[in-house]
């Protein structure tokens, strides 16, 4: 297991403390609660993910630009089963189904490869629910630094 | 042999172990049940460590982790008890004092003196002498 600095873990954990923030009362928030002003920086860090009504088919809503860069296409409106591989944001959401069947955030980090590029990351994933029972959406986030070469 | 490890973080809520989180890194997962425990919204926190082995396709669980309401306010207790400890007034401390000159016991000299040894002394070396001498004179 790759060791991981102060700044990979602090993401992480803002974003856990938002989600149980915005959480409240319930068991997890919404898609409308997490809010791009309530975030800063960290937004550009993070992602959205509509599960829709079955959640057969996960689209993207919202991916930050420091997690899949403008110039590589647009991911927003694409299934998550389609996004390129390797890539930091196919291993963010590598672990959907085990938040999808346990209801609560998961957090992993490890190595991974992105645009040519080996990195060492740390992701995590929250289910989100407009009604408090199915979980209808994902937001995660993830950030990394390149392992250094040699 | 492959095998993952993971932590879950539960907090004790209406009788019941409810999972929070999972975390594959074992700090976090600690920094995780700090900060729940923080909030005093639940009675007990604690951390499972799973262990799953792929090749087994079976998983190990041990808590490695639990602190409850009871810990803390042992805790608590153990710290007013420390706080609460009386100080000594300094005001009320009596002033050394010096302890008493003991005398070394007086030893009773058992045995001849000085004085009687050497005259004892004298007597054999002048003895001695006049032995040599009378040998000489023969």
């Amino acid at each position: 297991m790759a060791e991981y600095t102060g700044i990979e873990r602090r993401l992480v954990f803002r974003l856990l403390d938002y989600w149980e923030r915005q959480k409240q009362e319930r068991s997890m928030p919404s898609l409308a609660d997490i809010k791009e002003e309530d975030l800063g920086d960290d937004w550009d860090w993070c992602f959205l993910i509509s599960l829709g009504d079955e959640g057969e088919n996960p689209v993207f809503i919202h991916v930050g630009s420091l997690i899949w860069p403008a110039e590589r296409g647009i991911l927003k409106g694409t299934g998550v089963l389609e996004c390129p591989e390797p890539s930091l944001i196919k291993q963010a959401t590598a672990f959907m189904p085990r938040v999808l069947k346990l209801g609560v955030p998961v957090s992993i980090g490890g190595e991974c490869e992105d645009g040519g590029d080996k990195l060492l990351y740390r992701s995590t994933l929250m289910p989100l629910s407009s009604d408090d029972v199915f979980v209808d959406g994902l937001f995660g986030g993830a950030n990394c630094r390149k392992v250094a070469n040699g | 042999m492959s095998q993952v490890v993971s932590y879950e973080v539960d907090t004790y809520q209406n009788n019941r172990w409810v999972l929070e989180c999972v975390l594959d890194d074992k700090d976090m997962a600690l920094s995780t049940a700090k900060r729940l425990y923080d909030t005093k919204r639940f009675a007990a926190v604690r951390i499972v460590q799973e262990t799953y082995d792929e090749d087994e396709n079976s998983s190990r669980e041990r808590v490695i982790f639990e602190t409850t309401i009871a810990d803390r306010e042992n805790r608590a207790a153990k710290q007013t008890q420390v706080n609460t400890t009386p100080k000594v007034d300094r005001s009320e401390r009596h002033p050394l004092r010096k302890r008493p000159r003991v005398e070394a016991p007086v030893v009773e000299k058992k045995g001849p003196s000085l004085w009687l040894l050497l005259l004892l002394l004298g007597v054999i070396v002048a003895g001695g002498f006049g032995l040599l001498l009378f040998l000489q004179s023969l």
